[in-house]
């Protein structure tokens, strides 16, 4: 097998705890996303065999169509991660992600006799433990037994694959997705006794836009998660410093406010005089312990907890700024203000815009994370997003599958290299 | 559906002595290109680095166009100054979001499979991939300096077939 054949059979996946990422190195820049769960079928029930349902578990976008009554969903639907993490005896966990990766392998592989298995580079969250690496390799042995899909794997840690991705090796990499966020300094290698996990991600600011569309009469909506994800994505705001921003909705209602509308349905979302509160979203995903937020506390919306998941802790209300600054300052000293120099924000949970007309008033990411640490003091600070920062990490698995040499062995103790199969 | 998008990768192979981003970058500025960090852009097409191999001799581009699909003459253009510094250049297209049935049928391929068919056009081989369950096209084919001119071929018996199929449907 040549390093030719390698190139162009590279594999990314991308294990996000919401958001399961995959696709060939041959499809471009955007790769296919589905949803990180599988749906256990009833296949003894009369129904499934009356309609041929012959698998166990259904993964993918045929998922929805097979969801059954809500109380047979909260017991069949399993979503294999929590932060990043699959339990280690969790076997429906395990069985879905399997399902998973072997649907994701499937879709892409060529029926051509030219195909001798893909070169996978899948990527799981830095705090991901060791066993993990192990049942994953298991999972890829496994999916060779009917043909060769996999003819090599290798596991990289997400924050390196963005900074992969980049090509920074001095670096921190704040990858914020769904269900958590994880602030990684590297420097060649991730600095794994710096790294600061963050038990919330976008799935929090779903929350509060859930509230926010109670409060301004769209309380049956607020049950949807998914219309609750599209409403946050298109009214959301972060805000460069939350008061001057309300004060100026106050002051400018016209500007701020904004009708949507859901596409397919007869649906409009207009939040009227309470528009304000679209600056609220984006500041909680930052700043969860602004005073603001109390008031939602107290009338009981979840605050992100601290939770240690296998050996990691998990804190939920430290802000992004203090989030970096706790990881590099675990750092030598020497590193320090390298890696302030260079943060890389990736991960959907950064994609904030400035509309027209509020250009000062409303930031993005960078620009939000560059004013939290000057406030902290921190001097001479490069920040970016990651440009798609929702794909990075999957384009960091693809260009790294790419560069590592077909012959470079996997090896344990320093966790890089192939793995082979075939 | 949303709208139909086509993605480009541009894998540029050197001859026995490593490339690099820079040497090309430098070619693309010095032919109009404006050099913005790892991108270079011009008129309505934007090319970015994505990675270079470990020995240097081949790297890989991204390219997209503003208009949809690159026009033949600008992307003749392109490919004719990246094998002035590259020996062949290995081109991907990514179709997605099209309806993929349909341009499989087109094409005399079956819908229902992950197929691969090779193609002889303007004397160059040509590889049509179809991925019905990501409704994703590919076609890949190789390019050097003697051989630029199975670009045309391609784009008017390939690429139309598959645009315009796409353009009915909508």
């Amino acid at each position: 097998m040549s390093e030719e054949y390698k190139r162009s059979h590279v594999f990314g996946i991308d294990y996000g705890t919401s958001d399961f990422k995959y696709g060939p190195i041959t499809i471009g820049e955007i790769p296919e996303v589905t949803e990180n769960r599988g749906y256990f079928t009833e296949k003894n029930s009369i129904m499934s065999k009356v309609m041929g349902v012959g698998k166990d578990i259904v993964v993918g976008k045929e998922l929805p169509l097979f969801l059954e009554s809500r109380e047979d969903v909260a017991e069949r639907l399993v979503y294999p991660m929590r932060n990043g993490i699959v339990e280690r005896n969790d076997v429906k966990a395990w069985q879905v992600t399997r399902e998973l990766t072997s649907y994701a392998l499937e879709n892409f592989a060529p029926s051509d006799p030219d195909f001798r298995g893909f070169y996978v580079v899948a990527s799981l969250a830095v705090v991901a433990p060791r066993y993990m690496y192990e049942q994953l390799f298991d999972i890829f042995g496994e999916l060779n037994t009917e043909r060769t899909l996999v003819r090599a794997a290798t596991i990289i840690p997400q924050p390196l694959a963005v900074a992969i991705a980049h090509k920074i090796p001095t670096c921190v990499v704040v990858e914020s997705g769904h269900g958590n966020t994880q602030v990684c300094p590297i420097s060649m290698y991730p600095i794994r006794n710096a790294v600061l996990a963050l038990n919330r991600g976008g799935g929090a600011a779903n929350v509060l836009t859930s509230e926010i569309l109670k409060d301004t009469g769209y309380g049956d909506l607020a049950k949807e998660e998914k219309l609750v994800r599209r409403v946050k994505e298109q009214i959301g705001l972060l805000p460069r410093r939350l008061e001057e921003a309300v004060d100026f909705a106050r002051r400018n209602p016209d500007k701020v406010k904004r009708e949507i509308r859901i596409e397919g349905t007869r649906i409009k979302i207009d939040l009227g005089d309470e528009s304000w509160t679209r600056f609220l979203i984006g500041e909680y995903v930052f700043n969860p312990g602004h005073e603001v937020f109390q008031s939602y506390f107290k009338r009981g919306m979840p605050r992100p907890s601290d939770v240690k998941i296998g050996d990691t802790y998990f804190y939920g209300m430290t802000d992004m700024a203090e989030a970096i600054i706790q990881a590099v300052e675990k750092c030598s000293i020497e590193l320090q203000p390298h890696l302030f120099s260079k943060i890389i924000l990736s991960g959907g949970n950064f994609n904030w815009n400035t509309p027209r007309g509020l250009e000062g008033v409303a930031v993005s990411s960078d620009e939000k994370i560059k004013i939290m640490l000057k406030e902290k003091g921190i001097e001479n600070i490069q920040a970016t997003v990651a440009r798609e920062p929702t794909y990075s990490v999957w384009r960091g698995c693809i260009v790294y599958g790419y560069a590592v040499p077909y012959d470079f062995k996997w090896r344990w103790e320093r966790m890089e290299g192939w793995l082979n199969y075939a | 559906m949303d709208k139909p998008v086509s993605d480009i990768k541009l894998s540029c192979r050197f001859y026995q002595e490593p490339g690099g981003w820079e040497r090309v970058s430098l070619n693309l500025s010095s032919n109009g290109w404006i050099k913005i960090d790892r991108r270079v852009v011009k008129d309505e097409l934007e090319i970015e680095y994505t990675v270079e191999s470990i020995d240097g001799l081949e790297i890989i581009l991204s390219l997209k166009s503003r208009v949809g699909f690159p026009n033949l003459e600008t992307f003749k253009k392109l490919l004719e100054c990246l094998l002035t510094d590259c020996w062949y250049i290995d081109i991907y297209y990514c179709f997605r979001n099209i309806n993929v049935e349909s341009v499989a049928k087109e094409l005399g391929l079956h819908f229902n499979s992950n197929e691969v068919k090779r193609l002889k056009l303007g004397g160059s081989e040509i590889l049509v991939e179809t991925y019905p369950a990501a409704g994703r096209i590919i076609v890949s084919h190789r390019v050097g300096l003697r051989d630029i001119d199975c670009i045309e071929k391609i784009y008017s018996k390939l690429f139309r077939k598959i645009l315009i199929n796409e353009v009915s449907q909508h």
